[in-house]
């Protein structure tokens, strides 16, 4: 047998023992390869993610978008919040300020996406 | 003019105080219905505001939190529950740390938990309350606290589903529902569960399986497959809440629990069904002691991946000779092999296949034919064609993400 021909079987045996070491026998039934990233998996699972990194998100209620929302005319970091005065006796109390947070004459609709299913 | 208003702050049991409740005392017994498992009790005020609030609104509640940074209006006192519900989880894993919270249903089985990390939507909620009508302990619907030695905590959250029940549920789960409703709206409600029935806040139990469920209208009965344990870690790791892990700090932390967990899908048309078929299983057929088939193809059927890029593939006379490029890391879970290309890069699951190329080529650089004729050599049932189109494709996928590289001859 010439050289060529023992470099080739040694090459094809070397080959099986790699395969052979990973668990697998002779003749296993052949399943097509696959190759998945998880970039990709999180992308299909949570198109709804407030982040690239946000994994998976609490269920929190549905929401129709037939209603309509409304929140404080005022912006949540514009808006003093409630002053709280210690009460004298354990509950506590505060005075809500003349215009409640929620009262304003502006109406501002909450993103819908916000309001989208996490569920 | 101004106006008083009461505002009293609770404390969590297991994380102390976290929110407040102002003028929305009312909301109270709604929250302790919906988690009957958890204390929630009035502590001292705060000066500094807790990071939960719920505020009275003229049309239901007005909550903000860290994960609600422009507040949001909830309509109805279960809704609200909820949202509120979702953070308290929230606060509860911030606060520890040393646990990983798990999206997923759990119901308590042979003292073992049964987890399905589904997606939203899957059917999770449904299954658990099913197993719950069947007799089986709940752990939760939603979020599972898990262990660093793979035990299950649960928060003491009752189940809560979407209303109404479908028509085609079993007749034995709608009379459950409506023996057990809690507080509801139009479009959700929880489930009064007594201590049998929901384990309360801390109680501990082993994971015995990992359960992937799939809905299918045209089944007469459930069907049960076994997978590979990588499906079962696939999908903890894009079912979970540590938003701050890297994947392979979760992949190290995933990967003992896994070796050992049995993963199955079960498919079926009825979730009670389900439930109840399965625990028959579970009693008669040994199921965790590996009664059932493994499916070694998978879940992603080859013509479907194929389908959605064959642009990619690789010239068929392609001659040129490749090599793995060197990695960060390798993780081999049964037949599989997960992979990190570089520090903090993505996760690559390659399959039982895929992971003998990838030894092949870490051995030696080889031409695609090279591939293709060891495969042909030591795997039996596909034609030269077949075996040839699928590792032109691999190898453009493996090019593509930079996990092999030509090598000069």
């Amino acid at each position: 047998m010439s050289n060529e021909a023992d470099s080739l079987l040694n090459k094809r045996r070397s080959r099986r023992q790699v395969l052979a070491s990973l668990g697998l026998g002779a003749a296993a039934l052949y399943v097509a390869p696959t190759l998945s990233s998880m970039g990709q998996a999180e992308a299909r699972e949570h198109h709804h993610s407030r982040s690239r990194y946000s994994r998976s998100s609490y269920s929190r209620p549905r929401y129709s978008r037939r209603h309509s929302y409304s929140r404080p005319s005022h912006s949540r970091h514009s808006h003093s919040r409630p002053h709280y005065s210690k009460p004298s006796h354990s509950r506590p109390y505060y005075a809500r300020p003349q215009r409640s947070r929620w009262d304003g004459d502006a109406v501002i609709e909450i993103r819908i996406s916000r309001l989208l299913p996490r569920w | 003019m101004s106006t008083t208003s009461i505002a009293v702050d609770y404390a969590l049991e297991n994380v102390g105080p976290c929110i407040r409740l102002i003028d929305a005392e009312q909301l109270l017994p709604v929250i302790h219905q919906a988690m009957p498992g958890w204390r929630l009790t009035p502590c001292e005020f705060q000066q500094s505001a807790p990071s939960i609030c719920v505020w009275r609104h003229a049309n239901g509640y007005w909550q903000e939190a860290p994960a609600l940074p422009g507040g949001m209006l909830l309509d109805t006192p279960a809704g609200t529950a909820c949202s509120v519900i979702a953070d308290l989880a929230g606060a509860y894993l911030r606060y520890h740390p040393e646990h990983i919270g798990l999206h997923c249903g759990a119901v308590e089985v042979n003292q073992q938990l049964f987890i399905f990390p589904n997606s939203h939507r899957s059917g999770k909620s449904t299954l658990t309350a099913a197993f719950a009508a069947a007799g089986y302990r709940v752990f939760g619907d939603d979020v599972l606290a898990l262990t660093s030695c793979g035990e299950g905590i649960a928060l003491g959250v009752a189940p809560r589903l979407r209303l109404p029940l479908p028509e085609a549920f079993a007749p034995e789960f709608h009379q459950f529902v409506a023996d057990h409703l809690g507080p509801h709206d139009d479009r959700y409600g929880y489930l009064a569960l007594n201590e049998q029935q929901l384990a309360s806040h801390g109680v501990r139990c082993p994971l015995g399986a990992v359960l992937l469920i799939e809905r299918d209208e045209s089944l007469s009965e459930p069907q049960l497959v076994r997978l590979q344990p990588g499906d079962g870690l696939w999908q903890l790791l894009q079912q979970n809440f540590a938003e701050h892990e890297s994947d392979q700090a979760l992949i190290e932390r995933f990967l003992p629990l896994l070796k050992d967990l049995p993963c199955f899908l079960i498919r079926y048309r009825d979730a009670y069904e389900a439930a109840t078929w399965l625990a028959a299983e579970i009693d008669s057929d040994g199921l965790l002691d590996g009664g059932v088939g493994m499916n070694s193809c998978g879940r992603q059927t080859v013509p479907e991946a194929l389908k959605q890029n064959q642009a990619l593939a690789l010239a068929a006379n392609d001659t040129r000779r490749w090599q793995i490029s060197p990695v960060a890391h390798e993780f081999p879970l049964g037949e599989e092999l997960f992979v990190i290309a570089k520090e903090g890069g993505e996760i690559h699951r390659l399959n039982v296949t895929s992971r003998a190329v990838w030894a092949l080529l870490q051995h030696e650089a080889l031409c695609q034919d090279e591939l293709i004729d060891t495969l042909m050599a030591f795997f039996v049932g596909a034609s030269r064609q077949s075996v040839k189109r699928d590792i032109c494709y691999l190898l453009s996928q493996l090019i593509s993400l930079g996990l092999v590289q030509p090598v000069a001859d």
